[in-house]
């Protein structure tokens, strides 16, 4: 069975995704696959509070629960799912990218990491 | 002028309001704001002339920390207990309980907890390890085990 580091590399040889970092509810970095140099402790806590707040969101407006969130900025998307309740799926790919195939590439591992978290 | 001590009940207050707030905001994701916040609790306890936390000795480090937290009025007594990837702190005489407990009864985990906080900054940042709070439960009248998981660096 391929460990998450595996499934994580695997995104990251996708064409335009950089980086891709599994966090916990918490913050805390389960494995990243990202450029060296990267604050993956830091991305982690962003990741977690900004999945976190869109799904309050949802909440709020009586939408019912996330299922995917994707964020375009000047220069990258940002995709981010939940894995079961306590985990996060978070990919940064370049704003050149497929975007359909980037959240399908997302799509497929979730379910990937859901088998084995 | 206002008086030197803030009142405990009051503290408590604020940081509920505070915290109650944060989780609607981010819901479970709360917890992750806290683990950013411990380096930067440990770094204004040094700013306080209150240093001497970076030993990697667990020992020592729980003999400071303990002495500090009473100085500051966090708690009466706190004391660490290792066994192999688990460490537990009890924590006696929490000032924080009103707000543990005030979380608690609105079904919010307490992710606030200020020693927990501190406790995965310490080891994290003093031991080569990263660390994962498990679990805070009550042990009794402001009493709880914090619950952490050390997980050891690969490579």
């Amino acid at each position: 069975m391929a460990s998450t580091k595996d499934i994580l590399t695997a995104l990251t040889s996708v064409d335009g995704i950089s980086s891709a970092v599994c966090v916990g509810r918490d913050g805390f970095v389960i494995d990243a696959s990202a450029a060296p140099g990267a604050d993956v402790d830091a991305i982690g806590a962003m990741v977690s509070t900004g999945l976190g707040s869109a799904e309050s969101v949802g909440k709020e407006l009586g939408v019912g629960g996330l299922t995917q969130a994707m964020m375009e900025y000047k220069n990258g998307v940002i995709v981010m799912t939940a894995i079961g309740v306590d985990a996060i799926l978070a990919v940064v790919a370049a704003e050149s990218s497929s975007l359909g195939n980037v959240r399908m590439q997302v799509k497929k591992r979730k379910r990937d990491l859901e088998a084995i978290l | 002028m206002a008086p030197e001590k803030i009142d405990r009940l009051g503290a408590n207050a604020l940081l509920y309001s505070f915290t109650k707030a944060l989780h609607r905001a981010v819901g479970g994701s709360a917890a992750a704001v806290m683990r950013q916040a411990g380096p930067d609790m440990l770094k204004e306890l040094g700013a306080l002339g209150i240093n001497g936390l970076d030993s990697s000795d667990l020992h020592v480090l729980e003999e400071r920390l303990g002495k500090l937290t009473k100085e500051l009025g966090f708690c009466d007594d706190i004391s660490f207990e290792e066994d192999g990837d688990d460490l537990k702190l009890h924590v006696q005489g929490c000032s924080f309980w009103e707000l543990t407990q005030g979380l608690k009864e609105e079904g919010i985990p307490p992710f606030a907890c200020p020693f927990a906080g501190i406790a995965v900054a310490l080891v994290e940042k003093n031991m080569d390890v990263r660390a994962r709070i498990k679990e805070i439960t009550p042990e009794g009248e402001r009493a709880s085990l914090i619950h952490l998981e050390l997980v050891r660096k690969q490579g």
